[in-house]
């Protein structure tokens, strides 16, 4: 029973963890750069839910659309304002601007909007499903369901169009996609964006699942599902997915049985073994070059 | 159809080439040869637009490439061969075929299916990893894969390199033939006899300098340019 309800709550962490994860991993894979302001870009989501449904009034449903395109559009922004220009610098000066970017994002939010923490609004307000002695809450199942169609729509998108293909392409030599052809800037600017729009609605869920959002909600999502990339091997977007499923798994049954205050201490303890083991992480490519 | 005039290019401060000019027409088959180091691919990357060009001006047909993006470029039907093939690892054959029809709104299928006639070969290994092929089998794919572009130009880098003495055969007897099919060709390479031998025209570089030019014929005869620069 108490299973059951860990294994359900540690899907739904771990769905949202698996959403964040893709836009490092694929960001990572196509730009080569760890973007450490992608937390925040949840934290933007999340709060202008919060705006447009407190101060605007827009119904929920339509506010997590409005929260997309926003997210989307700082997303893009970012990478044309901050990273482009850097594209052929060392990766650390890349690296140290996506710090800079990310207190930046915190920073704005906190002028904008204060440092408290803002309730989320209550999206969801079906009843529960019980089924024998479990019970479902609405807002769990519509996460996992929702998260699943976007994982789908993703690994659709990555293996099965021409954009992804040339994604895919960038990914393994960007000078070669070049001279197929690829129009570097538009791919990367695309892949800013699915990372963006995952983020948004990943900071939806989980200010659902947490009910509160303030300017430094997106950090620790953010480091977490970073880790879960690593963890399933950062490029490979199968292991992003898989990486944020047994993270969140993993917090929720450490939460569950173990110990709460040391969940964190638990969970990041096991991927350091992991990582030991398997220094490319579960399902990352050994880099071989070849002559 | 190309004719690059006085393009300089920098790495930094240092500067590579100066003032190097060529032509290349219609149908023909220009060599570009010189010493390991002499600006032989800076000349293929500054074309193809990987490299900003300090002075000097490109011009394919009517159309100027001197400031142009690399997708611009082969937008415009000049597709280059890089260096050490660059074929894709982790994708398989198809998907790296796939990748050389990228710039065509829908792939060509007459070029498709000669592409395939050609390198039956590939077609074999259509579904096996391009990292697991051999490095002829790999040239031969990159070969197929800037076929599928249909290119107008075509431009190769060193399509010799690390290459089995019956491979080198093996990829100038399609390089004649491509010539022969009235397809323009600028190529670069170290195998400077080779070259020569298939070449309508050729230009010797060293420092980044043009140094000398005429016929395949005129290059192999004149005693000077072969101790300087041949090797033969």
């Amino acid at each position: 029973m108490a299973f059951v309800i860990a294994m359900i709550n540690g899907i739904n962490l771990g769905s949202i963890y698996a959403l964040i994860a893709l836009g490092y991993t694929m960001v990572y894979g196509i730009a080569k750069m760890l973007n450490f302001a992608h937390g925040d870009v949840i934290m933007a989501g999340a709060l202008s839910v919060v705006v447009l449904v407190q101060q605007f009034h827009v119904h929920p449903a339509l506010s997590i659309f409005i929260s997309v395109i926003f997210c989307v559009a700082l997303g893009v922004l970012t990478e044309k304002i901050a990273y482009k220009p850097l594209r052929n610098s060392s990766s650390l000066s890349v690296l140290i601007t996506a710090i800079g970017v990310s207190y930046l994002m915190q920073n704005l939010a906190q002028i904008l909007f204060g440092s408290s923490l803002r309730s989320f609004p209550k999206v969801f307000r079906w009843p529960s499903v019980i089924l024998g002695s479990v019970e479902f809450k609405m807002d769990r199942v519509i996460t996992i369901v929702v998260t699943f169609i976007l994982m789908f729509f993703v690994l659709w998108f990555v293996y099965r169009t021409k954009i992804g293909l040339a994604m895919r392409a960038v990914a393994q030599d960007r000078e070669a996609a070049m001279l197929m052809g690829v129009p570097i800037d538009r791919i990367i600017s695309i892949t800013f964006a699915i990372g963006a729009a995952l983020a948004a609605v990943a900071g939806f869920f989980y200010g659902v699942a947490y009910g509160f959002v303030g300017p430094y909600s997106g950090s620790m999502p953010g480091i977490k599902a970073f880790t879960a990339a690593v963890f399933g091997g950062i490029g490979s977007i199968p292991g992003a997915i898989l990486g944020g499923f047994l993270l969140g798994l993993a917090e929720s049954m450490v939460k569950t049985f173990i110990s709460s205050e040391l969940s964190d201490a638990i969970v990041f303890g096991l991927l350091i073994v992991v990582l030991l083991i398997k220094p490319t992480g579960l399902l990352g490519k050994e880099i071989r070059d070849k002559v | 159809m190309l004719t690059v005039s006085n393009i300089e290019v920098c790495y930094g401060n240092i500067q590579v080439l100066h003032k190097v000019s060529l032509q290349v027409k219609k149908g023909e088959l220009v060599a570009l040869i010189g010493s390991n180091g002499a600006g032989k691919s800076t000349v293929l990357k500054a074309i193809s637009g990987l490299l900003p060009k300090k002075s000097g001006s490109i011009y394919f047909e009517n159309a100027e490439l001197t400031c142009m993006r690399p997708h611009e470029i082969v937008a415009l039907g000049m597709i280059m061969v890089p260096e050490g093939r660059r074929i894709f690892p982790q994708f398989t054959v198809a998907e790296n075929l796939a990748m050389g029809s990228y710039r065509l709104d829908k792939p060509n299928e007459t070029v498709w299916s000669q592409c395939l006639s050609r390198f039956p070969l590939l077609r074999e290994r259509m579904s096996q990893l391009a990292a697991t092929l051999s490095g002829g089998e790999q040239q031969m794919l990159a070969m197929a894969r800037a076929m599928l572009a249909n290119p107008s130009v075509l431009m190769l880098d060193e399509p010799s390199m690390g290459l089995a003495p019956l491979l080198v055969r093996l990829i100038f007897d399609l390089i004649q033939h491509m010539r022969e099919q009235g397809m323009t060709l600028l190529l670069v390479e170290q195998n400077a006899e080779m070259a020569l031998s298939v070449a309508d025209r050729a230009y010797v570089l060293e420092n980044g300098r043009i140094v000398a030019e005429g016929t395949g014929q005129e290059l192999r005869n004149s005693s000077v340019i072969q101790k300087a620069y041949l090797g033969l």
